[in-house]
């Protein structure tokens, strides 16, 4: 449906659209509430209500697999990764429908590894991508499951595998995310990290359809990990790389920052961010990610206050504005 | 000067039997003109009106306000009758000073976790404590008149609105005092499910009551009366 292939521009268009029928009350709401979307839930319970699972019905698939896919062309950059994204989404969808229809179909290998810096959007993109596959009827709720070595490796023998179990049986019917995999094989000959990839592997074949596994971590030590176990490399279907963002790209991800936490920027401020975005991209003062270009602006955030707290009376413009010399001590 | 209270909830949650409850505790005397009856009622509002003696820091007095049913918001898309009726739901909702939003707290403790909460209770508590309200209302820019059959009760609101949308230009509305009513506390389950409900709807005011019975909801009236907008 045409209306749900773009944001709605005004609480009077979401009622019309709800008035019409192309999106339920619940949609309806979250648009009001803005960006908000109701996701299944991220914890604990395994409780689906009826209504969540008649949502995965295929008849309303195409029409809210849009939604998933909206947020990830709204992700700023990452041009190569959103179009193989669509890819991957476009076969599943394509191979379930098929089925539908009882004509013959590849079984769906969705297990993917995610490399590059921390900071590219990797979480982001997989959260998204358990969204999607919720929305095209994949996966039954959604969710995205996080786990590091900690959640994983255990301390005696059998725990381990326990530990996995837990974590899978958590992730059915969403994502399980393992950040920094590689770190599961680390270590030397009394570490349990081998018994949880054995344990990884077997939930792999066990539960197949039933969850979606995505590794990440640095490039380098990914591609070192998938030769840890022979099986390993040939049971994931998209390895995506995810490069830095580019200085631009950062910019623009530190004026949406910005405006969510309602600051803006004076022309010197501008340039200042320019020069911050430069350097980082460069590698100067961190890596070229997301993450540090937050802690950056909070940085300039911070100075400003500092730079405020001498002026017994700001003004609102005053509080908004971040200038040039709130970036200072970060470029000098 | 009238203020309105609009009753909202999934379905089978209980709030006409809370409006009626409402009505005859204050005397009010409800819309005649349309029937109660619970088929025909799935997606038709209606209202009474209703006055609350006060007693506040300026002094005893009453308030007026327009109480409103209205029908069930739904999970997914329905019939078209339901989606024009929730259509009409969702701008009343954005208008209105007051909202009781009537959740079924048996049936929450019944099924546990968020799962007894349906997701339409989920975004209604989200909507309301986390929208952007000032521009949700000016984004509203009025009542667009629907043509089928809700144009009649909106026609008698549309003054009552048009009044706040000044109110609203002049930057003096926020978000609606927000009351959380657990209903169907003399069931089995419900005292679980008060506490479900008070943990997943964070930052509002949860009040226990039966409509049924009609305990708590001297309560509500208290409430509303205390927390009036515009004085
Ligand atoms: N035990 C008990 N039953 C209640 C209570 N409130 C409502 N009910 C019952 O719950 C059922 C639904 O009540 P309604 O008031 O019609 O619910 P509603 O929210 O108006 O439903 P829709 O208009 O269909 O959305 C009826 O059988 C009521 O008698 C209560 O406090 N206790
Ligand atoms: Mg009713």
């Amino acid at each position: 449906m045409s209306q749900n292939s773009s944001q709605p521009r005004s609480t009077r268009e979401v009622i019309r659209w709800l008035e019409e029928g192309h999106i339920s009350a619940v949609t309806a709401m979250s648009h009001l509430a803005d960006g908000f979307s109701v996701e299944p839930d991220t914890g604990d319970d395994s409780k689906v209500t009826a209504t969540e699972r008649r949502s995965s019905n295929p008849t309303m698939s195409v029409q809210q697999g849009r939604r998933g896919l909206q947020k990830l062309s709204s992700l700023v950059g990452l041009g190569q990764i959103k179009e193989a994204i669509r890819e991957v989404v476009a076969y599943a969808h394509i191979q379930q429908r098929r089925s539908q229809m009882d004509l013959a179909s590849q079984p769906l290998m969705l297990h993917s590894v995610f490399s590059g810096n921390p900071g590219t959007g990797k979480t982001t993109v997989a959260r998204i991508l358990a969204e999607i596959f919720h929305d095209i009827g994949v996966l039954e709720r959604g969710h995205l499951v996080e786990a590091e070595r900690a959640d994983i490796v255990g301390e005696y023998i059998g725990h381990t595998a326990q530990k996995m179990r837990k974590k899978v049986k958590a992730a059915i019917g969403g994502v399980l995310f393992i950040d920094e995999a590689y770190s599961l094989a680390r270590g030397g000959e009394r570490d349990f990290g081998k018994e949880a990839i054995d344990a990884l592997v077997k939930a792999m074949e066990d539960r197949r359809d039933e969850f979606v596994l995505i590794l990440a971590g640095y490039t380098q030590e990914m591609e070192w990990f998938l030769t840890q176990n022979p099986g390993l490399r040939s049971r994931f279907a998209a390895h995506l790389t995810f490069p830095d963002y580019s200085a631009d790209e950062l910019v623009r991800i530190a004026e949406l920052m910005l405006r969510e936490r309602q600051y803006q920027l004076s022309s010197g401020g501008q340039d200042a961010l320019r020069t911050v975005a430069g350097g980082l991209q460069g590698g100067e003062w961190g890596r070229g990610n997301a993450r540090s270009m937050r802690n950056l602006l909070e940085r300039a955030m911070r100075r400003q206050a500092v730079r405020l707290m001498n002026n017994s009376n700001p003004t609102r413009s005053e509080l908004l504005t971040l200038h040039a010399e709130d970036f200072e001590e970060i470029i000098h | 000067m009238t203020r309105k209270c609009a009753i909202v909830g999934a379905t089978g949650c209980g709030k006409t039997l809370l409006f009626w409850r409402m009505c005859k505790m204050t005397k009010a005397d409800p819309d005649a003109a349309q029937t109660h009856s619970r088929s025909r009622s799935n997606s038709r509002m209606y209202s009474g009106h209703i006055r609350m003696p006060y007693k506040g820091g300026t002094g005893a007095g009453s308030d007026e306000w327009t109480l409103i049913d209205t029908p069930a918001l739904h999970d997914s898309v329905q019939t078209p009758g339901i989606q024009a009726a929730g259509a009409a739901t969702l701008r009343l909702l954005i208008s209105c000073d007051a909202v009781i939003h009537v959740i079924d707290a048996s049936r929450v403790g019944r099924l546990g976790g968020r799962a007894g909460l349906y997701r339409v209770d989920r975004a209604i508590h989200h909507l309301i404590m986390h929208a952007d309200w000032p521009k949700l209302r000016r984004s509203q820019n009025g009542v667009q008149r629907p043509n089928r059959e809700h144009a009649s009760w909106i026609d008698r609101f549309l003054p009552v609105l048009r009044r706040r949308t000044e109110r609203v230009r002049n930057g003096k509305l926020n978000s609606p005092v927000y009351i959380v009513a657990a209903n169907k506390m003399d069931l089995p389950w419900s005292r679980v499910g008060h506490a479900n409900i008070q943990k997943a709807c964070s930052g509002a005011v949860v009040l226990p009551l039966s409509a049924r019975r009609g305990d708590g909801i001297g309560g509500l009236f208290r409430h509303l009366a205390e927390r009036r907008l515009g004085q």
